[in-house]
């Protein structure tokens, strides 16, 4: 996921287009007070600090290289929420992680983008770099087992 | 010619070790030694698991399976007992060998239990490994009182463990307020808000005399002040101590914990320490000393992995970090927010929110923060800690929304 920043008008869109579905927004995008864009989210590391510090691995890397989050093991330490230098990761009301998915599910078999991106007014979200995305498009079946970790 | 790796502990420097060795040179042999019988578990899921909240099979970070890869050996139950430098092995405690060609020492460090009288009664228990954590939560099971003797992080957790509908649980609290060592009294008096209101009560400024047996299956602790507390379980949380009275012998130098240069090396070339063991530089303070942190260590344990492959990594200094979590009241801290020399303190308290925010300055840089009731932004400011940036306008973070802006590189 890229943020263009000199496109963006921190309209909020994206926000709200993340908050569809009941979740929390896993996106914020706001004009900080010198005026540039602060953007909070997740940016799925080569090398996630987030899944790094995780005690139970509930966050780690999947193998399109989203990082990608198993909440039924989260402890709620907010362990994660400090080492990342994006404040990308969320808490549900359980206290639960809840992190960018990238709208995998959704993604899968289709050319549909992530609802931030599809929502983005002015083209400054864009979905780059995702392993294996055509094979993903495709509905491939061994490409559409995220959660197969590589650590 | 492969290279034979052992590294001694399963711990989070141990397991990121393991997974970066792997990484970097998969043909390695890995010989991974994990003192504690059974499959290596998460120390910091315990409390988790004690309260009920996390199904045993979660305590496990990696599968059985995981540490079946090609040349990955895992051995438990036996903690190593001698090194020997110049034949370079490892002894274990069950008098096997195993030679090495580079060795991580990350044995992490074991609870203290202090002397005092009635201290071996079987009311009286640590939680510190997963048997603590299983003993305990079958003790509990009917447990209405519950003494802590301790208010640091350990004690923290073992309370938010226990701290369940209708049970007490009471902290003997040397100083005047939990945690002193990570946080100032506004962010300790708002997170002990939240616990006694769950059923904890603080018993500030006194220390433990003495266990008596009865009645019943019950027994009493007796505080400093003469005052007595009945308790069916007394959970002794002190702190910690590197394990490093193994290596005693051992050629090996050492302060608090072993000495390594920035690359995590010891003085024993090929040898090489992370987490709870290795005494490091601070990143704020530039002192040396030993973090005892999971985040550290996990990070040490990495770049460790790969320096013992053959790379030059040096290791980042240790950024002290910690997370306070009681239900949904949430503090985290960063960086030494209790020095107060030469520095410059930026606070604001909200008792009605129970918001508490405060950066700590020292020459126009973050060296601290403790932010408690509203965390937002504790990632962005840990990272301008790490990067020694200029904060220039630390007003402007105090308050909500708070906003990044005015970071200078």
């Amino acid at each position: 996921m890229h943020l263009d920043r000199l496109h963006c008008d921190a309209c909020g869109e994206c926000t709200a287009a993340c908050a569809t579905a009941g979740r929390t927004a896993r996106i914020r995008v706001d004009r900080g007070a010198g005026g540039g864009i602060a953007a909070f989210f997740c940016r799925h590391c080569g090398r996630p600090l987030c899944a790094q510090v995780c005690p139970t691995a509930s966050l780690a890397l999947g193998a399109t290289g989203t990082v990608v989050a198993r909440p039924q093991r989260c402890l709620g330490c907010r362990m994660c929420l400090v080492a990342c230098p994006n404040d990308a990761v969320f808490f549900d009301g359980a206290g639960k992680s809840d992190k960018c998915d990238l709208c995998f599910g959704s993604l899968r078999g289709t050319d549909r983008q992530p609802a931030c991106v599809a929502a983005c007014t002015r083209g400054a979200l864009r979905l780059v770099g995702l392993r294996h995305e055509s094979a993903i498009r495709r509905g491939a079946a061994a490409a559409a087992r995220q959660v197969a970790f590589r650590r | 010619m492969t290279m034979r790796h052992v590294i001694l502990g399963a711990g989070p420097a141990g397991l990121a070790a393991l997974a970066s060795i792997r990484r970097n040179d998969a043909g390695a042999r890995i010989t991974l030694v994990s003192g504690e019988p059974g499959l290596p578990y998460s120390r910091m899921a315990l409390p988790y698991y004690v309260n009920g909240d996390l199904p045993s099979r979660h305590l496990y970070p990696h599968p059985a399976l995981w540490y079946r890869q090609p040349g990955v050996e895992l051995r438990w139950g036996e903690p190593g007992e001698a090194l020997d430098v110049e034949r370079r092995e490892v002894t274990l405690a069950g008098g096997e060998r195993l030679p090495f060609d580079r060795l991580l020492v990350a044995t992490g460090s074991r609870a203290q239990l202090r002397e005092a009288p009635g201290i071996h009664l079987p009311q009286v228990q640590l939680l510190w490994t997963l048997g603590d954590a299983r003993r305990l939560r079958r003790r509990a099971n009917g447990a209405s009182e519950v003494v802590i003797w301790g208010a640091g992080m350990i004690a923290f957790m073992t309370a938010k463990a226990l701290l369940t509908a209708g049970r007490r649980v009471h902290f003997i609290c040397r100083a005047e307020y939990l945690l002193r060592r990570s946080l100032d009294q506004e962010a300790a008096f708002l997170l002990e808000g939240a616990l006694e209101q769950a059923g904890a009560v603080l018993h500030r400024g006194l220390n433990l005399a003495e266990i008596r047996s009865g009645p019943g299956r019950r027994c009493r602790v007796l505080l400093t002040d003469g005052s007595e507390l009945p308790a069916d379980l007394v959970v002794v949380a002190l702190g910690v101590a590197p394990n490093l009275d193994w290596l005693d012998d051992a050629p090996v130098q050492r302060r608090q914990g072993l000495l390594v240069n920035e690359r995590l090396e010891t003085s024993a070339a090929g040898i090489f320490a992370a987490g709870d063991v290795a005494e490091v530089r601070d990143c704020v303070t530039g002192e040396s000393g030993v973090p005892a942190l999971w985040s550290v260590a996990t990070d040490q344990g990495r770049v460790a992995g790969l320096n013992m492959t053959g790379a030059t990594l040096v290791c980042d200094p240790a950024l002290r970090s910690n997370t306070m979590v009681f239900h949904d009241y949430v503090v985290a801290t960063l960086g030494c927010p209790l020095v107060r020399e030469n520095t410059r303190v930026y606070r604001r308290l909200d008792r009605e929110r129970r918001v508490y925010r405060c950066l700590v300055l020292s020459g126009g840089r973050l060296v601290g923060a403790i932010l408690a009731g509203d965390v937002s932004q504790v990632g962005f400011l840990r990272s301008v800690i790490r990067r020694g940036a200029v904060l220039t306008d630390p007003e402007g973070l105090l308050g909500t929304p708070p906003l990044p802006g005015g970071v200078r590189p």
